[in-house]
């Protein structure tokens, strides 16, 4: 499993067991988040019941326990995600100017190399909050849930059904609608893409385009690119829109 | 007070979709208190169950369902209304500042690199994105939400109500902490390390071709790296100074059952009543709505921080002066240059050119020549007005170029660059870029006269070959040559040429020359010369050095004067009997 987080995420062995950490400690302060709940169903019940005099004390510890609890875990979450993230990605960088250096030198001729390096490094800062952000809340969501509703089954199967049929279905429907999802996501950013190459082009060719008094109409060509990134945004956020507003109406329902 | 500057400023760019956007805000509040209302449905259901009521429990849960569902169909109508209002905003952004960016003196570039500015236009108008498109109607929800809870406290219970929202309040004092003036100071340097490592990044990739011809690979690569290891320390410090806040937040957020709690015991203390159970039951419920109101707020500020750096980078563009256009009908008389005391400075320090006095008449063809660094691409660069001297006066034609409309100065002066850049489109296109009206039999015919066509026979669809594309990419040489094409079609009666220092193979140099020379008669010719055998010829010979002219005259007045220039020819002379040499054996 390591091995695999090495290679999805592009990251080093420690990386990826910090990236382990992480997701244990988002599911674990998750799961801390639960104990207010119960805490809270403890005193209904003792409300229903009558028998709340005398256990004030019993309550307030049990409060302060749980807060101290959900910072400790906070503080856990934190260290193991946004640290080890930055460290990492300082590595990956370092590495990457490695290889970098290794490809072979024809290859430098051909490509446009200021483009492919504030990709690169665009890209690793996009992963770097990824990680960083998402991924582990994302994982540690996944896990704090499922044992959530595995011992809500064990209370009352019937009752745990009822709360938790509408996960698969709306995970089912984001599975389904992401070669959707992907396709459109995909032709949104290659707009973007060109938008990004025009304008550094314009800049780069600004003297050629003025000594040509073709500026202007450069920059013309360059507005309909900019006009189709925005339609192609509008569309995508409809598309996307509408998949992923189905999934959490179910989840809401 | 700035944060409302920030957002006026994005609405300008919205035009008619401002409305749009007010729209979004006004739907995502209704939507907000639409939300609220299942929250009553559910105390009238507790209330029953207590009361052992159980005929209306059905009604109210459907209640509740399509509250929710008219809630979410609202918010969805609000996010879609500030998307379009936000891709418009950012489209529009970027127009603006492209249209500053062709308005500014050539060198603003250079200064801030293209990369940069690249980033500058197509990226911060994006950062506003999300804050535009989610953040501000979410804003509007989450004024929309205390306010509504406030109304809902006052009719059930004030007293668990307030506890309730005592933790909100506590949030709100942390993240005013969190985000003050420092915490702006903080993204900025963020920021600036970011940038700092991307062009490091860049010069780095650059240099490998260099590094990897002559091993010398430790220093770049430090550089780099240094500025890597910054970034990471810079990064993991502010990590650290924000750990204890958060911590802090996240305590003071969740901590809402606790006041509950303690609110039950207060209220208990009294005897407990049904409307006692009632009232804690149902903020028990309510509470997890204060944490998410907050968490949204919470994101909204780290969001608007982003916007506020996203506008100051594209203030940095927007605040650099264009050079001033003139518009009148004025023409000049001829095609003479003349240069009155010129002084120019890149930084306001050093004089790159300096109190420069140059009289070029109608036809004539000079040539500058000097070591580099000279001030001879300076000269030159002035003479087209790429940016303008800040001493001294410039005329063609008898008139001052700044009173010559810009597009009517480049109609007289045309400009081979040593390294042109070619667009990425196919030949015709970079041909035609000067005549845009040009025939496909002219832009032959010029491209013809540049001596382009062996390069257009090897290419695999003629003069419509798309280059960038499917790795067909010219050289420095064949890259001129296009260029030579695209002067000689626009036929100004002002050349200026700044030739090649170096070709990669002698082919190409006779060809560049042939081209040069199609393109010179009846013209006035300004050559920034680099092999003085080319220009044997010229009417009068500049030697720049230093930003000063250190001598002129023809070229045989020049040698005769034993001076800097019969130095530099006898230099030259002997590197060329040394190539000569070496290709002879």
């Amino acid at each position: 499993m390591i091995k695999r987080l090495e290679r999805t995420f592009a990251l080093s062995e420690k990386g990826a067991r910090d990236l382990v950490k992480g997701f244990i400690a988002c599911a674990v302060h998750n799961l801390t988040l639960f104990v207010p709940v119960g805490i809270l169903y403890l005193l209904a019940s003792d409300m229903l019941m009558n028998t709340l005099t005398g256990r004030g004390i019993f309550y307030a510890v049990l409060c302060i326990i749980s807060v101290v609890l959900i910072m400790i875990s906070y503080r856990c979450v934190y260290k193991a995600t946004y640290f080890s993230t930055y460290v990492e990605s300082g590595v990956r960088r370092v590495s990457l100017a490695e290889k970098l250096r290794k490809i072979p030198l024809s290859y430098f001729g051909k490509k446009d190399l200021a483009d492919i390096t504030s990709t690169i490094m665009a890209d690793a800062a996009t992963l770097e909050t990824g990680l960083s952000h998402w991924v582990p809340e994302l994982i540690g969501a996944v896990i704090s849930t499922t044992i959530a509703a595995l011992s809500i089954m064990f209370f009352d199967w019937r009752m745990g059904l009822a709360v938790l049929w509408p996960i698969p279905v709306a995970i089912l429907i984001v599975i389904l609608s992401r070669n959707v999802q992907y396709r459109l996501s995909r032709r949104s950013m290659d707009a973007k893409m060109e938008v990004a190459d025009g304008i550094q082009e314009c800049i780069e060719t600004m003297r050629d385009l003025k000594s040509c008094n073709a500026e202007k109409q450069y920059l013309k060509g360059l507005f309909g690119k900019i006009d189709k990134v925005e339609k192609r945004s509008i569309i995508s956020e409809v598309g996307t829109a509408v998949f992923v507003v189905s999934a959490s109406f179910i989840l809401k329902i | 007070m700035s944060k409302n500057n920030d957002l006026e400023r994005l609405l300008r760019y919205a035009g008619r979709y401002k409305a749009l956007m007010y729209l979004s805000w006004v739907l995502s509040a209704i939507s907000a208190i639409l939300a609220l209302l299942p929250l009553i449905c559910i105390w009238l259901i507790i209330r029953d169950v207590l009361a052992s009521e159980y005929t209306m429990i059905a009604r109210y849960g459907a209640y509740a369902v399509a509250l929710a569902i008219i809630s979410m169909l609202v918010y969805i109508v609000a996010l879609m209304c500030s998307h379009i209002a936000a891709f418009r905003i950012v489209a529009n952004m970027r127009k603006e500042m492209l249209s500053h960016v062709i308005s500014l003196p050539l060198g603003v570039e250079d200064r801030f690199g293209s990369g940069k500015m690249r980033k500058i236009i197509n990226d911060s108008s994006a950062a506003t994105e999300t804050y535009l498109a989610h953040q501000l109607p979410d804003r509007a929800a989450a004024i929309a939400t205390p306010i509504g809870l406030i109304a809902m406290l006052l009719w059930f219970d004030w007293r668990l109500g307030l506890l309730s929202l005592l933790p909100v309040v506590l949030g709100f004092l942390i993240m005013m902490w969190m985000t003050g003036e420092r915490m702006q100071e903080r993204m900025k340097q963020y920021q600036d390390a970011l940038a700092d490592m991307s062009n490091q990044a860049v010069e780095y990739v650059r240099g490998i071709p260099v590094v990897k011809t002559f091993g010398q690979t430790i220093y770049s690569f430090r550089l780099f790296k240094d500025s890597i290891d910054r970034y990471e320390k810079w990064v993991i410090e502010y990590t650290k100074e924000l750990m204890r806040p958060m911590i802090i937040y996240t305590g003071a957020i969740n901590s809402s059952f606790a006041f509950i709690t303690a609110g039950a015991f207060i209220l208990a203390s009294g005897g407990i009543t049904t409307e006692i159970i009632l009232n804690v039951l149902f903020y028990v419920i309510i509470t997890p709505v204060i944490s998410i109101t907050l968490t949204k707020i919470m994101f909204k500020s780290e969001e608007a921080m982003i916007v506020h750096d996203a506008i100051m980078r594209v203030d940095t563009i927007m605040n650099e002066k264009p050079q001033s256009d003139a518009h009148n009908g004025l023409v000049p008389s001829d095609s003479s240059v003349k240069l009155e005391h010129v002084t120019f400075s890149y930084d306001g320090k050093k004089d790159a050119v300096h109190d420069i006095s140059i009289d070029i008449p109608s036809g004539s063809l000079v040539a500058f020549v000097g070591p580099s660094g000279g001030g001879k691409t300076t000269l030159a660069s002035l003479i087209a007005r790429f940016f303008d001297p800040q001493e001294g006066v410039i005329r063609i034609g008898g008139l001052d170029i700044r009173d010559i409309p810009k597009e009517r100065l480049m109609q007289y002066v045309s400009f081979v660059f040593q390294d042109s850049h070619l667009i990425k489109g196919t030949i015709k296109d970079n041909v035609k870029l000067a005549k845009p009206d040009a025939s496909d039999a002219e832009v032959l015919e010029a491209l013809r006269k540049a001596e382009c066509m062996d390069i257009i026979e090897k290419l695999p669809d003629g003069i419509d070959t798309v280059l960038g594309s499917g790795g067909i990419y010219l050289s420095g040489g064949e890259t001129q040559r296009i260029a030579i094409a695209r002067t000689i079609l626009k036929d100004s009666p002002v050349i200026i040429l700044d030739e090649a220092t170096a070709f990669a193979d002698p082919d190409n140099e006779v060809k560049v020359q042939k081209a040069f020379s199609s393109m010179l008669d009846g013209r006035t010719v300004i050559m920034i010369a680099h092999r003085l055998s080319s220009i044997t010829n010229a009417d009068r010979i500049y030697v720049l050095s230093d930003g000063e002219i250190r001598e002129n005259g023809t070229f045989n007045e020049l040698l005769g004067k034993n001076g800097l220039f019969s130095q530099m020819w006898k230099d030259y002379q002997s590197s060329v009997e040394w190539k000569v040499g070496k290709e002879a054996m």
